[in-house]
């Protein structure tokens, strides 16, 4: 079986060999991946919102962490709403160059919020959503806007926004109340 | 025109790594973070299914749900690593760039 590990000298000796043929060919300078865009940064920040303001809705509908939350059919209108939203923000990145990360990214949370619904349909309880749902979800949002924001390239980014952890740092004990 | 071969490729290495040098550690936090989550949240969900607050076919759910979170972090985490080489490319192009517009007189590159 092949060793696919590159060492740092060999990763060196193939970083000049591809700067010798770009300097080459003619190009004075490289992009790998695709510019920021101010509209996916709002368009994921705002669906972050809404999902938080969902989740927390949610949670408050039960009392302790093994009771059930609200209905899903009480809920409809969020999975409709989250669903377009995040159409959206797919074609748009679907239409800039070189940002195919982004829109695997996103589909990986479409698909995350399509098992939320699934579940929901099955019967949630309020544990779920405090123990895995919140942390899957807001991972996906944090991995989203890091990466978009680091696009910016040599701009500072906002320690606040991004490259923090994505939920609070919690232990196994589970829910103690 | 001269042009000191060896000193702009040791130049190019250096600018090059200065930016890897400036630039990983935020990634490998980000990554490292990442990780203590998504093991956390794994331990989270083992729980809840000891404890009977969910059932084995619902536990499974949640695992490809963390599971799908956590390839999202590792696309994260290789886009951030492309911009990184994206920037250590560029750094060492800006040397030849500089030292061979100097050495001819007007910007050719």
């Amino acid at each position: 079986m092949r060793n696919r590990t590159r060492s740092p000298a060999s990763l060196w000796a193939w970083l000049i060999t591809l700067f010798v043929a770009l300097v080459l060919g003619g190009c004075s300078t490289i992009k790998l991946v695709g510019d920021y865009d101010e509209q996916i940064d709002k368009g994921v920040t705002q669906l972050q919102k809404d999902v938080e303001t969902f989740l927390v809705k949610l949670e408050a509908t039960a009392q302790k962490p093994a009771d059930k939350v609200e209905n899903y059919d009480k809920n409809t209108k969020f999975y409709e709403d989250s669903k377009v939203a995040l159409s959206g923000l797919r074609v748009r990145a679907d239409a800039m160059e070189r940002n195919s990360i982004t829109v695997r990214m996103l589909d990986r949370l479409s698909k995350n919020i399509g098992r939320l619904e699934e579940m929901h349909q099955e019967g949630l309880v309020k544990a779920e959503i405090e123990n895995s749902i919140r942390g899957a979800l807001n991972s996906q949002f944090t991995a989203i806007l890091t990466f978009e924001l680091a696009k910016k390239r040599g701009e500072k980014i906002d320690d606040s926004r991004a490259q923090s952890p994505s939920t609070p740092k919690s232990t196994v004990e589970g829910d103690k109340k | 025109m001269s042009l000191d071969v060896d000193a702009i490729a040791k130049d190019m290495i250096s600018a090059a790594k200065g930016v890897v040098d400036q630039k990983w550690p935020a990634t490998r936090e980000y990554f490292e973070s990442e990780s203590k989550m998504y093991a956390q949240r794994l331990a989270s969900v083992a729980k809840m299914y000891a404890d009977g607050i969910i059932s084995e076919k619902r536990a499974k759910e949640h695992i490809a749900l963390q599971n799908e979170a956590w390839e999202t972090t590792l696309l994260a985490v290789n886009g951030l690593s492309q911009i990184l080489i994206e920037e250590a490319l560029n750094a060492a192009i800006k040397v030849v760039r500089d030292a061979v517009n100097k050495a001819i007189g007007f910007v050719l590159l």
